[in-house]
């Protein structure tokens, strides 16, 4: 019985690079970025250009498809592409900003690169991009996003895309947005003051930006009138059919239901033009094994399911529990929840589907939490957004100076007379201050360079060959992975969504008699036998995460006869091993 | 042309030949509905392309810009063999073209024959009526490896009848044609199996289970879509033919029907009525389907009228329609539109030449058919089984139907039918919403100052709105609006209200409005609808 040893082959050696901050001494990085603001989307292709120029044996620029009004969706392909091409290696999506308002996702997003490229001196990093690919879209909707920029908008609007939408079913489209009357650029709210008796709310008497509610010992003398807007089409209602009015992240194909069981649905899987070409990308590359969607607010890590209609197997859920256990450390204030149990009902929704319909391991996190205006949790200041008005106009005050508040001013309405109209302007609530962004952005890119550090890595880690006599040799491997991730989730095993691995006996002069996957160590015979022909064994489970996977062949062939063991996986890098029937120590591996 | 005359000739001497005879080939159907148009005031349409290339075509008649005009689809053939749905159809068209229908003035008419051109160019030439890239059906990684194959050279694959000691198929002694399932219960033993003509390439013991392609376009629709199905594709309306398709009726607003002839059957008969949907709903809103049970009967009256005088009454069509993410089922319970769909027609089981002894009614249908088979076809619908050398299997028996047989009516049925659904279709011209004033009154309160009251009433069969349609929220309400002259305040009311839905045959709303008129001018009521008209009233005004 022979022992062979496989040798790992040795990367190329990577580039010098200025020492990064934490190595100590003057930091230089390459590409200089403010993470201390939000950037259109001009701004964020800006980034991408510079990077891709700064790094060009590490960037490429994609262009995958177009918004509805014209926007490229440029997505930034970053790997050492002197180890491979970017599809060969196994490889992790992120993305941001599919909500247009949700901005920040865009910066989280496109610091992840930039932070991977500017520390090449850590071990760490370089083997992250010698062996995985990262495709980043910064926004899958960039329309929405300028729109959020471009126009008088609210923390919560824009949400949509902008492609015309018979919101209120009366044959005419986006005719009665919210309109900016105080023609201050933001859409804030309307307030009037009525007979005291006849209001619903009255003033704080400690800080009359703040409307409390009446009640019997205090009677309103205010009432709430909504956004700021007027009636445009003349049907009776205010701002009810405003730009777009669809939610493309309930647009993707799992379990998609029609705009009747689900808000924002649009008429049917990938009928918008954004959707459409990241799902043709997604389809196209199975390379990708990990998914990362960056949305706004609440501070949540999330996976699926998004409704109840499938179970998770429990194998991924470990591995989604140690990742999301792994991200709550990264994250404070994040909290790792199931989307449907813990959060609402989605169908369509983006990682359900890239995991649902894909086999990929896919988190949604929900950037900025409310507890983070001061650093702890104060009372009422938990939910998705902060609700407690006092403590945020207290940060407000003390930490912007009043910035990110529209004083209340008065205006008169052609409905409502006379009414005032103001309040949080749209960068609070949902979007980290400006201090705070590059925190947030390192802690979510840490976050993904874990989830990318497990994905599967599988190689042969023995092999050996045992003369049975008469020319008959049985050889044994084992397949081993050193990661949190199998190389197939049992989601894709169960629903056979891609192609099962697969692992081929080649050797000119050896035929291979019988072969299979062997279920104990210690029992040679106890092979399962593959329905095909055992040169070709398939692996619909993959290698589970830190586990190993048995095979056994009894082949024919002379003493010395070469042979070849091949492992192709779609999620996982692909491996091989050389060796020879009764082969020496040095038989060699790649 | 030469199928044609030979048929004309000698329809009932002796027994035709099977389909293809007398059908048309697929691949002359973009220049036959090109003619159709140019002779008949139609308006040919590509909507879109095949992924092999061909065009997806629709003939357009009766167009008008009347406000509220409805229109109709009809749609044939998604499953690519069932050429007797597209026969049927481009008879239809060239029946609108040559005579016209009292349909055409009440709608808009939309004819889709052939919604799925690459299988039926397959399944014409005998072929598995396959669409699509390649799909993974045995999950080995690989694709479309092993495909049925013809084995013993006479250009098809049909099945392979295999001695097998645990097969569960037996011969029936009655007929030695007939291969059927054993029935263990009944102390049946089997002897046989059937598998598809092929050599099992990929050598996994199955035959034929990796053909090429492999999507199915009816079951590519995002109704009940088989998420996990490889006929389901890797989303929904990832097939382009069913993209367009889908594309087309969201596009038109003003459907008020659409019919489709396929191979699922909802019309024989109409499934039971359900109170609410949901996401997996099978049956119809109760009130949509007493619409499809009234058409239902009036399609089986004239089929039965079209009997008689030596000639036995077109068979009913048979099968259920329980398949998963259909045509039919998305363009009812998303698109909100009623939906007809007929499997057109199936081989009777009732017919067997004189000579053949009675058989039980429990007689499996296999024996029935090909005792169908020897009196439409003199036999030649199914091939009988024969030897042959199977490279892996040894001996074993070829055979069995030929492609298109159990599935497409004989070429000498297809004017019949073509007759039968054109003169349903000529009927339903009375059926659709109609709105319509009545009660108007107008009273003078003083001053200038008016009440009106007004009834809007809808008088045809059809309701506005079908109920699925108020429910998917797709089809836009009835709008009413009250138009005052210049100068005119409305006192008591709203000036524009929406109706969600007036039912058939006189589903009905009242209004009331008080206002004040100038000195001179008067008040009007218009309603407007997508596919029930428009009804405009004036309000007289006597001081
Ligand atoms: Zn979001």
């Amino acid at each position: 019985m022979n022992l062979l040893l496989l040798l790992l082959s040795l990367a190329p050696p990577a580039p010098a690079a200025a020492a990064p901050q934490e190595a100590g001494g003057v930091w230089h990085p390459r590409v200089e970025i403010a993470w201390n603001r939000y950037y259109p989307y001009e701004g964020l292709l800006d980034i991408e250009a510079r990077l891709a120029e700064a790094w060009p044996e590490f960037v490429e620029l994609r262009d995958i498809g177009e918004s509805w009004e014209g926007r490229p969706l440029r997505l930034l392909v970053l790997t050492d592409r002197r180890t491979g091409p970017a599809e060969d290696k196994p490889a992790m999506w992120v993305d941001g900003n599919v909500h247009g308002n949700e901005v920040q996702g865009g910066e989280a997003a496109l610091y992840l690169a930039w932070w991977l490229l500017e520390h090449q001196d850590n071990p760490r990093a370089k083997a992250l991009l010698e062996t995985r690919t990262f495709y980043v879209l910064p926004s899958q909707n960039p329309d929405g996003r300028d729109h959020w920029f471009d126009t008088a908008a609210t923390a919560h609007s824009s949400r949509s895309g902008v492609r015309p939408y018979d919101d209120d079913r009366d044959g005419l489209l986006d005719e009665d947005p919210p309109n900016d009357l105080d023609g201050d650029g933001e859409i804030t709210m309307m307030r009037k003051q009525v007979p005291l008796g006849e209001g619903t709310h009255r003033l704080d008497p400690d800080d009359p930006r703040i409307l409390l509610p009446a009640d019997a010992d205090h009677p309103g003398d205010w009432i709430l009138l909504g956004s700021e807007g007027v009636d445009d089409d003349g049907d009776g209602r205010i701002n009810e059919d405003d730009v777009g009015g669809y939610d493309m992240n309930r647009n993707w194909p799992a379990d998609w239901q029609p705009r009747y069981l689900q808000y924002g649905a649009g008429d049917y899987p990938f009928s918008f033009p954004e959707t459409a070409a990241i799902g043709k990308f997604l389809i196209e590359h199975p390379n990708v094994a990990a998914v990362q969607s960056f949305h706004n607010a609440g501070g949540m890590i999330l996976r699926g399911p998004g409704a109840e209609y499938v179970k998770y197997p429990r194998s991924d859920v470990r591995v989604y529990d140690r990742l999301g256990k792994e991200g709550e450390a990264i994250l404070p204030f994040y909290r790792y929840m199931v989307i449907h149990a813990d959060l609402y009902t989605v169908h369509g929704g983006f990682v359900t589907w890239t995991y649902e319909g894909l086999g990929i391991f896919s988190f949604t996190n929900e950037l900025w939490a409310p507890q983070q205006y001061y650093g702890k949790d104060r009372e009422g200041s938990g939910g998705w957004f902060a609700r407690n008005t006092k403590d945020q106009l207290q940060f407000v005050d003390d930490l912007l100076l009043g910035e990110a508040y529209s004083d209340w001013k008065p205006y008169h309405h052609p409905l409502y007379g006379d009414v005032e109209i103001g309040g949080f302007k749209r960068q609070h609530g949902r979007v980290a201050p400006s201090f705070m962004i590059e925190e947030m952005c390192h802690r979510n890119a840490m976050f993904c360079i874990r989830h990318a550090e497990e994905i599967a890595d599988v190689s042969f880690s023995r092999v050996e060959t045992e003369d049975l006599g008469d020319g008959l040799w049985r050889v044994t491997a084992v397949l081993r992975n050193d990661r949190t991730m199998p190389s197939r989730s049992a989601m894709a095993a169960e629903h056979e969504i891609g192609a099962p691995d697969v692992v081929r006996f080649v050797g000119d002069g050896v035929t291979v008699l019988t072969g299979g996957v062997l279920r104990d160590a210690f029992r040679p015979e106890r092979l399962e036998l593959p329905v095909r022909r055992p040169e070709r064994i398939l692996l619909r489970s993959g290698v589970p995460g830190h586990g190993v996977v048995r095979l056994s062949w009894i082949v024919e062939g002379a003493a010395g006869a070469p042979f070849r063991l091949e492992y192709e996986a779609d999620k996982a890098d692909d491996t091989a091993f050389e060796g020879v029937l009764g082969g020496t120590d040095d038989a060699q591996g790649d | 042309m030469l199928h044609c005359a030979l048929l004309l000739l000698s329809p009932l001497l002796q027994a035709e030949a099977p389909p293809p005879y007398g059908y048309a080939p697929p691949e002359d159907l973009p220049e036959t509905l090109t003619a159709i148009a140019a002779d008949g005031g139609a308006e040919l349409v590509e909507y879109g392309h095949s992924p092999e290339g061909r065009p997806l075509l629709a003939l357009t008649f009766g167009r008008s810009t009347a406000p509220g005009r409805p229109e109709v689809l009809l749609v044939g053939n998604l499953d690519g063999a069932r050429l007797g749905a597209t026969e049927v159809l481009v008879g239809l068209c060239r029946r609108f073209a040559e005579s016209g229908s009292p349909l055409l003035d009440a709608a808009t008419v939309h004819v889709v024959p052939l919604a799925n051109p690459d299988a039926a160019a397959r399944a014409f030439r005998g072929a598995d009526p396959w669409r699509g890239g390649p799909v993974d059906e045995d999950h080995d990684g690989l694709m479309d490896e092993d495909g049925p194959t013809d084995l013993d050279g006479d250009g098809l694959a049909l099945w392979l009848k295999v001695p097998d000691p645990v097969g569960r198929w037996r011969t029936d002694e009655r007929d030695p044609r007939a291969l059927v399932e054993a029935d263990a219960a009944a102390g049946e033993a089997g002897g046989f199996r059937r598998l598809r003509e092929g050599d099992d390439r990929d050598g996994d013991r199955e035959y034929g289970e990796d053909p090429p392609g492999g999507e199915d376009l009816d079951a590519n629709f995002p109704h009940r879509w088989p998420q996990y199905r490889p006929e389901g594709g890797p989303y929904p309306l990832s097939a382009p033919e069913a993209r367009a398709l889908a594309d087309f009726v969201l596009a038109h607003r003003h459907l008020a029907l659409v019919v489709v002839l396929d191979d699922d059957d909802a019309f024989e008969k109409v499934p039971k009525g359900a109170d609410r949907v949901d996401r997996d709903a099978t049956r119809p809103l109760q009130d949509d389907r007493e619409v499809l049970v009234v058409w239902s009967k009036r399609f089986r009256d004239l089929r039965e009228a079209d009997a008689g005088e030596g000639r036995p009454a077109l068979p009913a069509p048979r099968g259920g329609a329980d398949e998963r993410g259909r045509f039919g089922e998305w363009a009812y319970f998303q698109a909100g539109v009623p939906v007809i769909e007929s499997a057109l027609w199936s081989p009777p089981l009732d017919r067997a030449p004189e000579s053949a002894p009675e058989l039980e009614k429990d007689a499996p249908d296999e024996l029935k058919l090909l005792r169908w088979n020897d009196v439409a076809y003199d036999g030649a619908g199914f091939r009988t089984w024969r030897r042959l050398d199977h490279p892996s299997l040894g001996p074993v028996e070829v055979g069995g139907w030929l492609p298109l047989v159990l599935d497409n009516p004989p070429a000498s049925d297809l004017p019949r039918l073509t007759a039968l659904w054109g003169d349903f279709l000529d009927d339903l011209s009375g059926d659709f919403a109609t709105l319509e004033w009545v009660d108007v009154e107008t009273t003078p309160l003083g001053s200038g100052v008016f009440e009106a009251r007004a009834t809007l009433v809808n008088r045809g069969l059809l309701a506005t709105t079908s109920a699925m349609g108020v429910r998917s929220r797709r089809p836009l309400p009835v709008r009413v609006v009250l138009e005052l002259p210049q100068g005119g305040e409305l006192l008591a009311g709203r000036r524009l209200q929406s109706v969600e839905r007036l039912e058939g045959l006189g589903g009905h709303r009242e209004f009331r409005w008080v206002y004040r008129l100038p000195e001179s001018g008067a008040a009007a009521l218009r309603a407007t609808s997508q596919c029930a008209g428009e009804a405009i009233a004036e309000l007289e005004a006597e001081r």
